[in-house]
C-alpha cells in the first residue's frame, strides 16, 4: 500500500536535484530576499522607534543578514527568468544587460551587511546602519526591480 | 514703480492675495526639493518625505483657499466653461493680452490638472511600499499590497514624469506671455499687483 507513495518521494526528490526549473530559481531567490526582509522587519521598526530598541533581538537580526549576505545567489539569476520572461518575478531584463552594475548593487549590500553586526550593540549605532543597508535595497531596486 | 504718468490710461489693481503668492513659491520650492530629492536624492529619502508633506499641507491650505480667499483665488471664478475656453484658444495667437485679472480660462484647469496630479503623488507617495524597510509611506501598512508595493509606487512615477511635463507647459506658457503677447505674469505673482488698461 505505501510503496508507491514511497517511490514517489525518492522520484520527486530525484528530480529536483537533477534540474532546477527557471520557477525553483526564481522561488530560491525570492526566498532568500524574504529572509533578508525577515530581518529588516526587525531592525528597521527599532531603528525608526516604531518599537523599543531590543539589543538581543538587534543582534540575531544583524547577523543573521551578515550571514545571508555571504550566500552567492548570482546563480540563481538565470537567463530567461525576468519579468518578461514569467509572471512569478519582479526581476527585470536589465539584470542580465547590465550584469556589471547588478553585481555592483550586490557588492553595497554584502557591505552594508557585514557592518551590522557590530552596529547592532546600540540604537546609535544601529540607525545609520540600518539606513545605509536600507538604501542599497532601493537603489538596486530602482534600477533592477519591477513595481 | 508703475509710470502712472506716461500711461494715464492704466490702473494698478491687486490680482493675487497674499495666501495665492505665499502658496505658489512654497510650492514651488516644495515641488523642486521633492522631486529632485527623488530623482537625485540620497537612498535614505527622509528629506523627499519632508518636502511631500510640506506639499501636502500647501495643497490643504489651497484646497481651503480655493472656496474661501479672495476673488481670483476662489475655483468658482477660475473655472470657466467650455465656450470661454474656446474663445480663449482662438484669442491666443493673437499678440493682445487677453485681459483676464486672474487665471485664464486655460490656465484655470491647469490649475486643477496641477493640485489634482499633486494629490495624486500625495497620496501615492504616502502609500508607497518600495521594500526596502527605510522610505515605506506612512499610509502604506493601511492599503492592501498590491496597491502600496505595486500601483502606488508606479502610479507615483508615472505621475513624477507628468507632473514635469505639466510644469515645463506651465513655464513655457508664461515665456509666451513675455516674448509674445508682452505681459509680464511672474511680478504680479511676486507683488500681487497687475497693471490693467481703464
Amino acid at each position: 500500500m505505501r510503496k508507491p507513495l514511497l517511490a514517489l518521494t525518492f522520484t520527486l526528490a530525484a528530480s529536483a536535484a537533477f534540474a532546477q526549473s527557471p520557477k525553483d530559481a526564481v522561488e530560491a531567490r525570492q526566498g532568500f530576499f524574504d529572509l533578508l526582509g525577515a530581518q529588516m522587519a526587525v531592525l528597521a521598526p527599532m531603528a525608526q522607534g516604531k518599537m523599543d530598541f531590543d539589543a538581543a533581538k538587534a543582534q540575531t537580526a544583524a547577523n543573521n543578514i551578515a550571514a545571508l549576505a555571504k550566500v552567492d545567489i548570482s546563480p540563481l539569476f538565470v537567463e530567461g527568468t525576468s519579468v518578461d520572461d514569467m509572471m512569478e518575478t519582479h526581476a527585470k531584463s536589465e539584470i542580465w544587460s547590465n550584469m556589471d552594475l547588478f553585481m555592483e548593487k550586490a557588492d553595497a549590500l554584502h557591505q552594508a551587511a557585514a557592518e551590522m553586526p557590530d552596529a547592532a550593540g546600540s540604537l546609535e549605532t544601529l540607525q545609520p546602519a540600518v539606513g545605509k543597508l536600507g538604501g542599497t535595497c532601493k537603489s538596486c531596486h530602482d534600477e533592477f526591480r519591477s513595481k | 514703480m508703475k509710470d502712472t504718468a506716461a500711461s494715464p490710461a492704466k490702473k494698478t489693481v491687486t490680482v493675487w492675495d497674499p495666501v495665492v503668492r505665499l502658496f505658489h513659491w512654497l510650492l514651488v520650492a516644495a515641488f523642486a526639493a521633492a522631486w529632485g530629492l527623488g530623482e537625485w536624492g540620497p537612498n535614505q529619502m527622509t528629506w523627499h518625505f519632508y518636502a511631500g508633506y510640506a506639499i501636502a499641507g500647501l495643497l490643504a491650505v489651497r484646497l481651503i483657499w480655493g472656496f474661501v480667499g479672495s476673488r481670483t483665488a476662489r475655483f468658482s471664478h477660475f473655472l470657466y466653461g467650455p465656450k470661454a475656453v474656446a474663445d480663449y484658444l482662438r484669442h491666443l495667437p493673437s499678440k493682445e493680452s487677453s485681459g483676464h485679472v486672474g487665471h485664464n480660462p486655460l490656465g484655470g484647469w491647469s490649475v486643477l490638472v496641477m493640485l489634482g496630479l499633486l494629490i495624486v503623488q500625495v497620496v501615492t507617495g504616502l502609500t508607497s511600499d518600495p521594500q526596502d524597510y527605510i522610505n515605506v509611506g506612512p499610509l502604506a501598512g493601511s492599503v492592501p499590497e498590491s496597491i502600496s508595493t505595486s500601483w502606488a509606487p508606479k502610479i507615483h512615477e508615472f505621475v513624477a514624469t507628468l507632473l514635469l511635463i505639466v510644469v515645463g507647459i506651465h513655464i513655457a506658457a508664461i515665456v509666451y506671455y513675455r516674448t509674445w503677447k508682452g505681459v509680464n505674469l511672474v511680478k504680479p505673482m511676486i507683488t500681487g499687483k497687475k497693471e490693467v488698461g481703464e
